[in-house]
């Protein structure tokens, strides 16, 4: 198969996953809407799974061969161009990362734990040697280091830090639609949430890691905001510090979520969107795949 | 005023926003990979040169300021765009406590510091 042409099949599949993505996105809002009384470990669970769909559904698309092959090279470099764009801030960070000067101070399994003065509170990296690295302002107080540790410790145990990367790494390929980016912010966020939980499951006392997120955020600049809507971390404290139950039957709700996705894909795997090429995009048949 | 920034001094700036007012020391500790401590002074005092930053004795040392509030220093939109995406803390490829733009304001803090004594008092 000539180059041109690759693309063009390429570009087409973008496009028809693209179409299928509003879909997957739109099933993993209304479905994590439908957990709002769960529990954050639940809603994170059903946007990873909607996330882990996405490439699955651009892998289907190209395999099969989309309905129309797009020969517009400018959308192809387009594309491309967006695609790495969009990854670079995850690359840059990467790179400073490992340049982040931090002294090991112990270890819990395979995660070491450290501190470093060159980062502005706690953070966690890695997935088979994870870092767990604490700023000392957050070291000299027990209740506060406490807090943290357990916070970042059950990221690690959750694995949190991959599904970040991957997920990321997804809505870069898909960075012109317009439903990824905030579906990607709604899966960040309760995957905090649910490192809050587990921390306050484990034993960490809801006020002191309420104290902890008030302090790192107080030393921060105030939002230019009007202060009508209540910032996402004002919104966590809040939540931290609300008597519920935590742990809510995690396995139904996955099992659920899980079972209606999976149904979904099928369907989305047999429905062809391009019945008709659309206007405006220079069409022409897809090639035939070759013969084995 | 108009001189253009060297990444350098950039960072520099960046960081004083974020601080609001912030002495040599200061600006060196919360630099990701800081060069000696004359080097930052002297990167300042350029900033100050170029009318960026005005500085304060405060006893025995030098607050610096910006000379421009953080709502008007705005860059070109472009070059703000190329440095949200570019100037990427390391925390983007980390996962963080709390993420840089997640600040408060006094109401918040305020009501939210109530709310916390409140559970403190249930023993929670």
């Amino acid at each position: 198969m000539s180059g041109p042409a690759a693309l063009a099949i390429w570009t087409g599949a973008v496009l028809d996953a693209s179409l299928k993505t509003t879909v997957v996105l739109g099933l993993g809002l209304a479905v994590t809407r439908a957990l709002k009384r769960s529990s954050a470990a639940n809603r994170h669970a059903v946007w990873t799974l909607t996330f882990a769909a996405l490439p699955a559904l651009l892998w289907a698309s190209h395999r099969r061969g989309p309905q129309v092959a797009i020969d517009a090279p400018w959308l192809a470099a387009l594309w491309l161009t967006g695609a790495c764009v969009a990854a670079a801030p995850l690359a840059v960070s990467t790179w400073r990362l490992r340049r982040i000067r931090w002294t090991q101070t112990g270890s819990v399994g395979r995660t070491r734990l450290g501190v470093s003065a060159h980062i502005s509170g706690p953070i966690t990296w890695g997935w088979l040697r994870p870092v767990v690295l604490l700023s000392p302002r957050v070291i000299e107080a027990a209740p506060h280091r406490e807090a943290a540790l357990a916070h970042e410790l059950a990221h690690v145990q959750r694995g949190d830090w991959l599904i970040h990367t991957l997920t990321w790494l997804t809505c870069a390929a898909f960075w012109f639609h317009p439903l990824v980016w905030p579906a990607w912010r709604q899966l960040a966020m309760e995957a905090e949430h649910a490192a809050d939980d587990a921390a306050i499951a484990s034993g960490v006392a809801p006020s002191s890691l309420a104290a902890l997120l008030l302090g790192l955020a107080s030393h921060r600049p105030p939002r230019g905001a009007l202060g009508i809507v209540s910032s996402p971390t004002a919104t966590r404290i809040r939540s931290i510090l609300e008597p519920r139950t935590r742990h809510a039957s995690r396995w139904r709700a996955s099992v659920v979520s899980s079972a209606g996705l999976a149904l979904a894909l099928t369907a989305l795997g047999q429905w062809q969107p391009w019945t008709a090429p659309p206007e405006n995009v220079t069409c022409q048949p897809a090639h035939p795949r070759p013969l084995p | 005023m108009d001189d253009p920034l060297s990444r350098r001094e950039r960072q520099v700036m960046d960081l004083i926003y974020r601080h609001g007012a912030a002495s040599v020391a200061t600006i060196r500790d919360a630099m990701a990979d800081p060069p000696s401590y004359s080097a930052v002074r002297a990167l300042m005092s350029t900033l100050v040169e170029k009318e960026h930053l005005r500085y304060e004795a405060d006893g025995r040392r030098y607050v610096y300021h910006p000379t421009v509030p953080a709502e008007r220093a705005s860059l070109p939109a472009l070059q703000r765009v190329v440095s949200a995406f570019f100037d990427g803390s390391p925390a983007k490829a980390a996962l963080a406590l709390l993420h840089l733009d997640d600040g408060l304001t006094a109401e918040e803090i305020a009501s939210l510091e109530a709310a916390i004594a409140a559970a403190r008092e249930q023993g929670r």
